[in-house]
């Protein structure tokens, strides 16, 4: 008992400087955020306390922000139904073992490995008004009246930053859905073949319930990704035009960095943590059942 | 009516890798056929083939009447037993055992009560609820049982499932799938590599090897007329004792003449056949089961014997039984005899052996010559 208290002890003390560091980096800064938020501050000034008007503001007065927070919402709706979905399908494909398996792999996984800043200029080039891909296809089979400036349109440029997004990280999922698919053991799937499970029956009933755990961690990083992404918004449309397509994280960004609202800012930056945080919870809840009902694998 | 036709089925894995060769049966309906043999003998991708899990390179499966090379597994009417039981570990045992006829659309009614049925022989009702994880090896291999039963296939198919159990409840689920054959009446074909097994339920084993048939016939008639070295040697724990020689004439008389220059007596019997089959100054082995060697101390054989002498190099009391062992001609020779002998290390020990259970295989071919 001694020795394992011992050891136990021996453990915390090991753990205990990567436990400060994490704090100093992570925890330390999201309450010196929330704090920050409480003050009407430029960031070099004088800092006056407001309370909670910041965060009174955020929701009430913020017309951008409340836009923001609902483009991300549309953005986290497009990763979940749209990018989950097709890495599962594709996933599934691979996994059965398909010829070229190692190949399509690789192939689906390129996207992740490039940097947002050049996938965000191909993607300028591909919707570009001008000299765009997507406008030449439209011209080439005659569909001219759908032609327009995708990212300077109100109505498009967000559109046109979710594409990207669900594009680059479909080949992610795939990847972690295709490792979380071969670890169920295959005489599952044989006795599921002689019960008389077709290929749709097999995913909906074997596949997808017992992939669950690998699910829950799709849907959170799909989830929490959508709530803070910026690169592609920043790169692609800068949040414009007229903040059709600004999020979250880029709103803040014009706060803290442009408009010098270091407080303001902060309160928003605050917010999407907590927005993450709660989602992330959420999530966790929710597929608790399922994924202790698939533990077994 | 389920009997089962394998006509001259071959496997063959790409790489031109032979799993199978020629496998050439009839199963009769209602019997009990285990597949026995060395791993990679090709036992399991031959019931993997009866199953549809495999495809057949060559050859035709029948199951009763029909033709099924190439139906797939749901409609073949055969039900699974995996080694590792293969539960869906999201679904209740009910909904486990339920599966395949939920998918059937079978009514809900008749599901249920083909599942308590199954259930209640199995003695797993009060289980029912309980999710596969919750359960021990061998409650789950119960249920992956209930869950061929409720199919109520023609052929039931078990791929070794009691290897993940541990020997004493591998012991009481032998008799569980006994039984089961008994009252469903149905034909099983099953896989093992434990000889125990394949001797305790089988109405007819099948041995193999390398992909080949070496024998089928009762367990019984396996053990005592082995067609082959193989079998001889795979067949009986303490497996059969070997020994090389020559069959050579001394006068009138034909011996044995082993490798170390021991002449060993023939019956006139087994010698006259050996004769007449032109085994003269031809080497054969001469196979003996540890149990054919009695002690010359407490079971002397009277007549018609020849005799083995030895030094106990170990002796392994077994309880009822102890077994010698001691070195001839190069060979371990180990003896089965009765415990009464007190036999310990260093002993001289002298072994007697009627020459009617002694197994004679041509050297070349391998094959019993009787």
């Amino acid at each position: 008992m001694n020795s394992l208290i011992y050891t136990k002890k021996s453990i915390a003390v090991f753990l205990l400087p990567a436990l400060a560091i994490y704090c100093a980096i992570v925890i330390v800064p999201i309450f010196i955020t929330a704090y920050f938020g409480l003050f009407e501050y430029n960031g070099m000034g004088s800092m006056d306390f407001i309370g909670l008007d910041n965060y009174k503001k955020l929701f009430l007065d913020d017309e951008v922000f409340r836009n923001g927070i609902l483009n991300s919402l549309k953005l986290a709706g497009a990763s979940l139904f749209i990018q989950l979905p097709i890495a599962l399908v594709l996933a599934m494909i691979l996994a059965k073992g398909v010829r070229f398996e190692k190949f399509y792999r690789t192939i689906y996984f390129i996207p992740v490995v490039i940097s947002s800043m050049v996938i965000g200029q191909l993607w300028l080039r591909i919707l570009n008004g001008d000299y765009g891909l997507l406008n030449a296809i439209l011209n080439s089979l005659g569909l001219e009246k759908y032609a327009m400036v995708w990212l300077g349109d109100e109505r498009t440029a967000f559109a046109g930053t979710v594409v990207p997004v669900v594009w680059q990280y479909v080949g992610y999922h795939m990847l972690i859905m295709y490792a979380g698919i071969k670890s169920i053991p295959t005489d599952i799937y044989e006795a599921a073949k002689i019960d008389g499970a077709n290929n749709i029956q097999t995913a909906f009933r074997i596949t997808i319930p017992l992939l669950m755990p690998v699910l829950k961690v799709c849907v959170t990083f799909a989830l929490v990704g959508s709530l803070r992404a910026f690169d592609f918004v920043y790169i692609m449309t800068g949040g414009g035009p007229f903040h059709a397509s600004d999020v979250p994280s880029t709103i803040m960004y014009t706060n803290l960095f442009r408009k010098g609202a270091y407080g303001y800012g902060s309160a928003q930056a605050f917010f999407i943590i907590l927005e993450c945080l709660l989602l992330s919870l959420i999530i966790q809840s929710l597929f608790k059942k399922s994924e202790d009902a698939a533990s077994a694998i | 009516m389920a009997n089962l036709s394998l006509r001259h089925i071959k496997k063959v894995y790409p790489g031109n890798v032979t799993a199978v060769k020629d496998f050439n049966m009839e199963v009769e309906d209602k019997e009990f056929i285990v597949l026995v043999g060395p791993s990679g003998c090709g036992k399991t991708t031959t019931l993997r083939m009866i199953a549809g899990l495999e495809d057949i390179s060559d050859g035709e499966l029948y199951i009763g009447e029909r033709f099924v090379n190439d139906v797939a597994p749901k409609d073949r009417d055969i039900a699974m037993v995996f080694q590792n039981y293969a539960l869906y570990p999201h679904m209740t045992v009910y909904e486990n055992m339920a599966f395949g006829l939920k998918l059937k659309k079978v009514p809900k009614a008749e599901i249920d009560s083909k599942v308590k049925h199954a259930a209640k022989m199995l003695e797993i009702e009060h289980l029912l609820d309980r999710k596969p994880k919750a359960l021990s090896g061998g409650q789950r291999q119960r249920v992956a049982l209930g869950r061929a039963i409720v199919r109520e296939p023609k052929v039931f198919l078990m791929d070794e499932p009691l290897s993940n159990l541990d020997a004493k409840l591998r012991v009481q689920m032998r008799t569980v799938i006994s039984k089961l054959h008994k009252q469903l009446e149905t034909t099983f074909v099953y896989v093992t590599h434990d000889q125990t097994e394949a001797m305790t339920m089988g109405t007819r084993i099948v041995i193999m090897k390398d992909g080949d048939i070496q024998q089928v016939d009762t367990p019984q008639r396996a053990y005592d007329n082995p067609a082959n070295l193989f079998v001889a040697g795979f067949i009986g724990s303490p497996q059969m004792n070997f020994l090389k020689g020559t069959v050579v004439l001394e006068g009138q008389r034909v011996c044995l003449k082993l490798q170390d220059g021991t002449m060993v007596g023939i019956s006139d019997e087994k010698a006259a056949a050996l004769k007449e089959r032109g085994y003269i100054s031809k080497e054969v082995y001469m196979g003996i089961r540890p149990e054919h060697l009695h002690d010359a101390d407490i079971e002397p054989l009277s007549s018609g014997y020849s005799v083995f002498k030895g030094q106990i190099e170990l002796a392994e009391l077994m309880g009822a039984e102890i077994y010698l062992y001691f070195d001839l001609c190069g060979k371990q020779i180990t003896a089965r005899v009765d415990s009464k002998a007190a036999k310990k290390s260093g002993d001289a020990v002298e072994l007697h052996f009627h020459w009617d259970k002694v197994h004679v295989f041509d050297a070349e071919t391998e094959k019993a010559i009787y």
